[in-house]
């Protein structure tokens, strides 16, 4: 038996007949997800969705398409449908910031159990746009800021063209702007060139 | 600074887990592994596919629980509605249903939502926690939920008012108008007429305001679908309420049944809970315990909607 394989899609390959390999996948990718998790659902939700998203993935490998030598977009498409079905709680608590500049999920791992995590007005104002967001331009506006996927890997995460992936991070920011009291037709590039949207 | 920025420093300070933390997770991970071959979590087939909208993955959790069997001994005798079938019960519930007044709502209004949710064991520090009670504003016309060329298929409120109001008669097509309004794409499995009789429920959950005529019509669909059972006696409901239960029926092997609630008096849907059938510890394909149990007649997850009403403005209450 040679050295382990680098690439994920030769661990994915090497996992149909070694399946107990795929535990090298979760080793290399687990806490990202899971820091991306409880960044936009909390605590209480990262162990299991962590979990769910590497065994739904290993259930899947066999459709993985080894073309695409990271995995790290197709495990945050996963997880982000997991998150999806929390649409209501995440909304929830991004709304009752906006409000009350109480941020629930960020309280949710500071150290003092009765600690309260206030935001910045900027931040209440951010929380109130990405609440009102349509589910799939949040996925991708969140995509791209905290899981630093680039714009071809969050189209492959979430199965969308990447013309699909600009037009929602552009709306989606355009709302943010506003929200923030900018000019929302002027959307700089995440690269840092600035258009006009 | 910019928008990105900020986002990027909000809630930049969530922690890395500790590899003890992933260690259980991981575990569980090799445990399908050992098994040789992929094992399938008691989860929903959909959440792979990507991009589905919340409301499709709302039928599917539903496809997974559904049961058939006795109910749980929940009951309370029963009043005025008729709980002898199904389908004589959908048919009055139409005709009350329709004599209720129109809202008429306009353009440009919200929906103001206040909601109890419940999911028992969702946290394991607090297995029976008291349903959580919120609110939330939901755009009449939601611009973003009309557009179709993001291919999301979560319909705005103002498509479900106006899917009612043009409603046929024919039950066959309103079922088909239904499902079209809420697609569940290729491959799940299901029959078309279980699509449809998703279609239908997931129709009955999401539409608020209401066309009363429109309501009633898909009542009746209802009561024409042989896969739609009551439970021939009220329930109570999360909050402690009576409620007549409607639930798709698809077979004897499933643990928990989705039943649907409506009002006794008005027949107004109020929400939905799922319930335990018998009792069982949810597991995974490769036997290993996915940490929760639950006893018959054990309420699992409820979504009632305690108050809708039509506002003017984001945020207005009623």
């Amino acid at each position: 038996m040679g050295e382990p394989p680098t690439d994920d899609a030769l661990v994915i390959q090497e996992s149909l007949e070694r399946p107990e390999i795929f535990a090298r996948l979760y080793d290399r990718h687990a806490a990202e997800i899971h820091r991306y998790v409880m960044r936009r659902l909390g605590d209480s939700h990262a162990d299991d969705i962590t979990a769910q998203t590497f065994l739904i993935a290993f259930r899947n490998r066999a459709r993985y398409d080894v073309a695409r030598a990271s995995a790290r977009p197709w495990l945050y498409g996963i997880a982000g449908n997991l998150i999806g079905s929390h649409r209501r709680s995440e909304v929830r608590a991004l709304r009752a910031l906006a409000r009350t500049g109480v941020d629930s999920v960020a309280e949710s791992w500071s150290e003092r159990a009765d600690e309260r995590v206030t935001a910045e007005a900027s931040q209440q104002a951010l929380a109130g746009a990405i609440a009102a967001l349509p589910g799939k331009d949040r996925h991708v506006l969140l995509l791209v800021a905290w899981a630093d996927l680039t714009y071809q890997e969050c189209a492959d995460a979430l199965g969308v063209p990447v013309g699909t992936v600009r037009s929602r991070l552009n709306r989606a920011r355009r709302k943010m702007r506003k929200a923030l009291g900018a000019d929302p037709t002027l959307v700089s590039d995440h690269n840092g060139a600035v258009t006009h949207g | 600074m910019d928008d990105m920025t900020k986002l990027h420093e909000w809630r930049a300070d969530a922690p890395t887990p500790d590899r003890a933390r992933l260690v259980p997770g991981r575990q569980k991970l090799l445990g399908a592994a050992q098994q040789g071959s992929a094992r399938k979590v008691r989860l929903d087939w959909r959440v792979t596919a990507a991009g589905g909208a919340a409301t499709v993955i709302t039928i599917a959790v539903m496809v997974a629980m559904l049961v058939g069997g006795g109910g749980p001994e929940r009951g309370v005798q029963p009043a005025g509605p008729d709980l002898t079938s199904a389908t004589a019960l959908l048919r009055q519930a139409a005709e009350v249903v329709s004599q209720q007044p129109d809202l008429h709502p306009r353009d440009g209004q919200w929906v103001y939502l206040k909601t109890a949710q419940c999911r028992s064991g969702a946290s394991d520090a607090a297995p029976d926690a008291k349903p959580e009670v919120s609110e939330e504003w939901v755009q009449y016309d939601s611009p973003v939920r009309e557009d179709d060329k993001d291919g999301d298929t979560e319909p705005s409120q103002r498509r479900l008012y106006r899917l009612l109001a043009s409603l046929p008669d024919d039950p066959a097509e309103i079922r088909k108008q239904a499902a079209d309004m809420f697609p569940m794409g290729k491959d799940t499995g299901l029959t078309r007429e279980q699509v449809e009789t998703f279609a239908l429920l997931a129709t009955l959950d999401e539409a608020y305001p209401v066309h009363p005529q429109g309501m009633a019509k898909l009542y009746r669909a209802l009561a024409a679908d042989p896969g739609i059972e009551v439970v021939p006696h009220l329930v109570k409901d999360p909050m402690g309420h009576d409620a007549i239960a409607i639930y798709p029926d698809l077979g004897s092997k499933a643990v928990q049944r989705r039943e649907y609630l409506l009002d006794p008096d008005t027949f107004q849907y109020q929400g939905t809970q799922s319930v335990a059938v018998r009792d069982y510890e949810e597991k995974y394909e490769d036997g290993s315990s996915a940490g929760r149990s639950y006893k018959k007649g054990e309420v699992t997850f409820c979504e009632m909607k305690m108050t809708q009403s039509l506002v003017d403005r984001d945020g207005e209450k009623p």
